[in-house]
């Protein structure tokens, strides 16, 4: 222990730094692309549909296979089964008939070379009986081309409030389009053959789903799941788009392993990862709304339309957030909430952080933008009146109540600590005396709901095992892609034994470890995988408690050795016992007062729990608590709880350009009692940047044909270092009321996300104040071309 | 060629990495520096995200001594995804790897400390990049302090001042990251306590290392390299000169097969995504002159030679040419600024291309050298056509002169792009204007554009137009004729950048900008 402490300091390591820290900033962390190549180890690569919608009349694959250096082309016969789907198995991996979308993969190559597998690309023949093909919402509307089955949420009288002619109304529609993940490492697998496919396959990849990497290979070579172990050590980055999508991948490259019972790699090039996967949901959303004088919301109609390209994929569940997320923070009594998927001929769109909570909120902020014109009042005004109130006001339409609200505060909060009134007054001078310039500024307040949608997949196992030395190792389901859970997971475990965090390490997240797990996403991985761990960690220090007091009490106290995980004891940290205390590192027994405290080593009483036939590892299991939802009905309790959030931000327009630029963002949001603050702070900005970009710069842009044009950082713009607002703050409220979840912390991958638009609604304000205009339709992205034209 | 020319010939590349002397030869040479690093040293730390010079994940730095009389030690950065093996010849590469102050985590270096502390990474992934951007911004900060009057580097205070930051910020433009919205980058760029550490990169030079790439720097280079392709051998040849005739020479005789590489900052893009194939290549980086950047006083000119990086003319432009200065900061990211040359970016002929509205405003001429010995073409005569410029395949251009504009007359440029940093220009436009005695009267004036036809134009009807009017007046009176001039002379195309209305607007936008710009700039004179 002393050593470690030594060390811990001589590398000046905080303790809140990421799992990775040290290996990330020397170059050391490996990828799946870094990974040393092992003899025999093929090259994968995937041709791929030039055509957004066409039947294949021939495909020759025989002058490619002939190559020097390649060592297999296959194509959908080779598979043993070729549908998948998270949802519905509705996508093949490789296409049998017809191409649904440009970039949609054909055949597989496997070679020994770079050079070697872009000569057979290019050696492949492939002859194509063209078909009609449509790329945007308004055309599936019309074609009446839709995926899946409508959703629906509605609550109260709509019919009826509509009635009332004494309300003003207002009819619009409002576009919000995709976004490419831009996940710095690209989509990656190698599948190693064990003992020459006699023991199945090991698959390491880069996937926010382990379990689904395993069960999607599995099915598509023929082997049953236990043959399949997936690994997944880290990812460059996932954002949602390695959820499902991961999985194509995986296969093809397990393809390739199984049939010539070679180790296979496949890492896609930028390019080609940028036109071959599913982006963020463009959805139009056509609304009417009635509201009264004041400016409160009475009514809601919707229809959304998410545009959810060639097949299903997670669709369904994100049409389901946008419609849970369409009242952001405001009270809708009277609510008719109607969502259905369209096809088009393009990637199938997939799971981005936000998973349609952002598209719905985009649109009920727009709604209140749109109401201050009319009304002809501070937008500011028309938020607070309708924001969700405590006592009363505060169930939404799908019939939660939000507890625990935090809104009306962190509303309050932000007005003031962003000067908001005052920095209006001063920007109306402004935009009266510029002529080069035009400003403005706004507040949006979010409220995400936490917990997957679809109860089933609120679920998480953790293993521990704590060695004789004292060190442990923890196993969860939990994906690391940047978040940070592994130090959480960490730090969890390390402080329910009081010990350094260096004396605990995140193992790789392994099939094998934990089985049947739920993806890392929806913010949950944190608030599961934390649980589960601290259950399992809780449970061997229970069993080393009655191990210390029957050491103290020389022999008399009982040994516990079958102390097992309880969900609803182990995460009230109170009820912990107090009677024997472990605190860095060495374990005490609390007797009564006067009598000698004696104490023992942690390491001491871990041999002693050894030497005692003491189960060392403990496999824990978390379900989430209290939730359900009634598909049908469109109601019931889908959330645990809300994270909630507010931002400020101000902007300022070039008038002869159309340019933006965001001159300062002000962020207050409510994380519980976080478990790493810091890294809680990582991802508010990271986030809210990556929201600016949705908002502002980052444009899909295809050609007329569904070729993605700005497939490449060249012509694709995220973010960079000089896109953040030269004023940029962060604060976390106190709030310890959560106390439904781990240390009564609160997620945060995705809710910081949607505070990106008070961006756009600072762009809307700095257009209608500097063209005085009573009406703007303006869409997502805020294009510096749509803000010219509107400002003229 | 003489006998003792031809002994002294080298067939090998000589560069360092991480101090470790490495010569290259064959097929290797043609190598992008990442793939060498990656496949052929299994430095795997270096990390290829895009493969085009625009995310800056595969930053290294590499040290060499300049051209000057005095060797100068120079760090900078550059995006090794793009830059060919052969380019980094006669140089230190420092990567991810060599980034460390020695052996083991207590060794790191203060940016890596700052990095992982202030919560600068998250997934990784374009977290050797932002630490080799970082140390070189801080090294060469660090140089400019040792090399300049003798500054002492332990007595400041320890944090950045706001101009640093700025400063920083700027040096970052070149690397994108996706997850932590850079705050935490910020946060550790400011935690480097530079000025109290040792010369960051001590430990990766040496005299040795010095002299054994200056000797090597004046040996010419030539590497052929025979690959069994598929099904059919290929050849490719490097040439690597020390003279100009040489360069010249070689040229001449084999023109239009041989292709020049100046930063490859396009070139290699073109090579990565499989467009552009090179057969024999022609590497100026060892030819002295072609250094060489001067003002010529008499003339009220800067003389820019080809392999002048756009970072050194932006440093010299600062208080020459502000404007440039100020266009260039936006122009591209360090890593490409610091391969990247004007000549190459003039060259490479692109409608879109940065610098050359500019070039066309100020009236530049440009140098070259061939079969007919040396000429030199004015900008209004240098394209042909789309792609297409005066240069013939037996010539290489050698140096531009650009005119400074006098302290009297006003430049103007400007760039429109989606993103601020960073990013290709949609429309760019450069103004240069001479008032006469009489307030606001113009008295000369050129107008060149880019991004609104096959090459960038210089609006002569505008020109025309304007000569002899007040800006005001125009403003106030003629604005209708003037657009309907310079909606004439534009024909912009629609692309991923822009639709072609959008980008006529933006003709029109930034003629009313620079305008309204000389309306307060008379108002500022008065």
């Amino acid at each position: 222990m002393k050593k470690m402490e030594k060390r811990e300091k001589s590398i000046n390591r905080s303790e809140s730094a990421h799992d990775s820290a040290h290996t990330h900033v020397s170059g050391r962390s490996e990828f799946i692309g870094d990974r040393p190549m092992m003899a025999g180890e093929l090259l994968v690569d995937v041709f791929y549909s030039p055509s957004a919608h066409a039947r294949i009349r021939r495909l020759d694959i025989e002058r490619a296979r002939a190559l020097p250096g390649v060592a297999g082309v296959f194509t959908a016969k080779d598979l043993h089964h070729n549908l998948w789907g998270p949802i519905i198995a509705d996508q093949p991996l490789l296409v049998e008939e017809v191409c649904k979308y440009v970039g949609e993969p054909i055949a597989v190559i496997a070679a020994t070379s770079v050079a070697a597998l872009k000569s057979a690309k290019r050696a492949i023949l492939l002859e194509l009986e063209e078909l009609p093909a449509h790329f945007s919402i308004e055309e599936a509307i019309a074609k009446k081309t839709f995926l899946g089955k409508p959703a629906r949420v509605a609550t109260g009288d709509v019919k009826k409030v509509f009635a009332n002619k004494k309300l003003n109304r207002l009819k619009g529609s409002f576009y919000s389009g995709g976004q490419e993940h831009f996940y710095f490492e690209p989509q990656s697998t190698v599948v190693y053959p064990c003992d020459q496919l006699g023991a199945g396959l090991e698959v390491h990849s880069s996937s926010q789903h382990p379990t689904e990497i395993q069960h999607v290979v599995a099915h598509a070579v023929g082997l049953s799941q236990q043959q399949v172990v997936c690994i997944v050590k880290r990812m460059g980055g996932g954002f949602g788009g390695k959820e499902s999508q991961a999985s194509h991948f995986a296969a093809l490259a397990a393809l390739v392993a199984v049939k010539l019972n070679r180790p296979a790699r496949i890492v896609l090039e930028r390019d080609d990862d940028m036109r071959m996967t599913g982006k963020r949901h463009p959805f139009l959303t056509n609304y009417e709304v009635a509201f009264d004088d004041e400016g409160k919301i009475l009514a809601l109609k919707a229809e959304l339309f998410a545009d959810g390209g060639a097949y299903i994929d997670l669709s369904p569940a994100i049409l389901q957030r946008a419609l849970f997320h369409i009242d952001n923070a405001y009270y809708i009594p009277h609510a008719e909430l109607n969502g259905k998927i369209c096809f088009t001929n393009l990637a199938s769109n997939t799971a981005f952080r936000g998973f349609g909570g952002p598209q719905g909120m985009a649109v009920i902020e727009d709604i209140i933008e749109e109401i201050a014109l009319v009304l002809d009042k501070e937008p500011l005004e028309i938020r607070k009146i309708n924001c969700y109130q405590i006592k009363k006001c505060n169930k939404t339409p799908y019939g939660q109540v939000v507890a625990n609200n935090m809104l009306p505060e962190l509303f309050a909060k932000i007005e003031k600590s962003s000067d908001y009134l005052k920095r209006k007054k001063e920007i109306a001078k402004f935009n009266l005396k510029s002529k080069t310039h035009v400003r403005g500024l706004a507040i949006t307040p979010v409220k995400f709901g936490i917990s997957f949608t679809a109860t089933l997949l609120n679920q998480g196992s953790a293993l521990v095992n704590l060695y004789t030395d004292g060190t442990l190792q923890v196993s969860t389901g939990a994906t690391e892609m940047g978040q940070g859970v592994y130090a959480k997971i960490k730090k969890v475990v390390a402080d329910t034994f009081s010990l350094q965090m260096e004396c605990v390490r995140v193992m790789p997240t392994s099939t094998e470890k934990n089985p049947n797990t739920s993806a890392t996403a929806a913010s949950s991985g944190a608030d599961l995988n934390c649980s589960a761990a601290l259950m399992a960690a809780v449970a061997i220090r229970r069993r080393l408690a009655s191990m210390a007091l029957h050491h103290f009490t020389a022999g008399k106290s009982p040994l516990r050795y079958g102390e097992t995980p309880d969900q609803e004891l182990e995460l009230k940290l109170s009820k912990l016992d107090s009677e024997v205390e472990f605190k860095q590192g060495v374990v005490y027994w609390n007797k009564k007062k006067g009598a000698k405290r004696q104490s023992i080593t942690f390491k001491e009483l871990v041999s002693m729990a050894y030497v005692n036939r003491m189960n060392l590892s403990a496999q824990a299991y978390y379900r989430t608590p209290h939730i359900y939802y009634d598909l049908e009905k469109g109601q019931g309790h889908p959330f645990l709880y809300y994270t909630q959030g507010v931002a400020a931000s101000e902007v300022e327009i070039d008038r002869f350009t159309g340019h933006v630029r965001t001159l300062r963002s002000d962020i207050i949001m409510d994380l519980g009692r976080p478990i790493n603050r810091e890294l809680d702070i990582g991802q508010i900005s990271g986030a809210f940047i990556q929201g600016l970009g949705w908002v502002t710069t980052e444009e899909l842009y295809y050609s007329a044909k569904g070729v993605l044009l700005s497939n490449s950082p060249t012509t694709y713009k995220i973010p960079n270092i000089q896109d953040v607002p030269a004023l940029f703050t962060i604060e976390l409220i106190e709030n310890s009321g959560n106390t439904l979840n781990v240390y009564g912390s609160k997620a945060v991958g995705e809710p910081p996300f949607p505070l990106c638009l008070s961006v756009f609604a600072a762009i809307r304000n700095a257009i209608t104040r500097g063209s005085n205009t009573r009406k703007l339709a303006l869409s997502i992205p805020a294009r510096a071309e749509d803000i010219l034209k509107s400002l003229n | 060629m003489s006998d003792q020319q031809r002994k002294r010939m080298r067939d090998y590349v000589l560069l360092y990495v991480n101090g470790v002397r490495r010569c290259v030869r064959g097929k290797d040479v043609f190598l992008s520096l990442s793939d060498y690093l990656r496949q052929e040293l299994l430095l795997t730390g270096t990390k290829v995200v895009c493969a085009e010079g625009d995310c800056g994940a595969c930053t290294t730095i590499r040290m060499y001594s300049d051209f000057s009389e005095e060797k100068k030690l120079t760090v900078e950065m550059f995006d090794s995804c793009i830059a060919p093996l052969y380019l980094l010849d006669c140089t230190n590469v420092v990567t991810i790897e060599g980034a460390a102050l020695g052996e083991g985590d207590e060794r790191m270096s203060p940016v890596q400390t700052a990095m992982m502390n202030s919560h600068g990474s998250q997934c990784g992934f374009c977290t050797p990049g932002f630490v080799m951007a970082m140390t070189a911004i801080f090294a060469s900060k660090q140089l400019q302090l040792k090399q300049g009057a003798g500054a002492s580097l332990g007595k400041e205070k320890e944090n950045l001042t706001e101009a640093e930051v700025l400063e920083v910020r700027e040096g970052l433009v070149g690397n994108l990251c996706r997850c932590t919205g850079y705050v935490g980058i910020i946060d550790a760029a400011k935690s480097v306590p530079w000025r109290l550490m040792p010369f960051l990169l001590q430990h990766q030079w040496s005299v040795e290392i010095e002299n054994d790439l200056l000797q090597h720097r004046a040996i010419p280079l030539k590497v052929v390299s025979k690959e069994e392709g598929l099904g059919q051998e290929q050849e490719k040849t490097l040439y690597a000169p020390v003279e100009v005739e040489e360069a010249v020479a070689l040229k001449r005789e084999q023109q239009e097969k041989l292709s020049i590489f100046s930063g490859a900052t396009d070139l290699g893009v073109q090579i990565n995504k499989g467009r552009f194939a090179v057969k024999a290549v022609l590497n100026l980086s060892n030819i002295a002159t072609l250094f060489t950047l001067a003002r010529d006083e008499e003339r009220a000119e800067l003389i820019v030679g080809a392999k002048v990086s756009l970072s050194r003319l932006q440093a010299e432009c600062k208080e020459t040419i502000p404007e440039l200065y100020k266009h260039l900061n936006i122009f591209a990211s360090p890593q490409i600024k610091n391969l990247g040359t004007l000549v190459g970016n003039l060259a490479n002929a692109s409608p879109i291309g940065d610098t050359i509205p500019f070039l066309l405003a100020v009236a530049a001429r440009v140098e070259v050298m061939g079969a007919a010995g040396r000429r030199v073409i004015l900008m209004d005569e240098f394209f042909l056509g789309y792609k297409k410029i005066a240069v013939t395949a037996d010539e290489i251009i050698t140096r531009i002169f650009i005119p400074i504009p006098a302290k009297e007359s006003v430049l103007k440029i400007y760039k429109v792009s989606k993103r601020s940093d960073l990013d290709i220009s949609t429309i760019s436009a450069s103004f240069l204007v001479n008032f006469a005695a009489k307030e606001g009267v113009i008295d000369k004036i050129r107008v060149a554009y880019g991004g609104v036809a096959a090459t960038p134009l210089r609006f002569l009807k505008l020109e025309n137009f304007l000569q002899g009017k007040s800006l005001q007046a125009v403003a106030n009176s003629e604005y209708k004729e003037v657009e309907a001039i310079l909606r004439n002379e534009a024909s912009p195309i629609a692309d991923v950048r822009g639709s072609a209305e959008y980008r006529a607007d933006l003709v029109v936008n930034l003629f009313k900008k620079f305008s309204m710009e000389m309306e307060m700039e008379m108002e500022r004179r008065k």
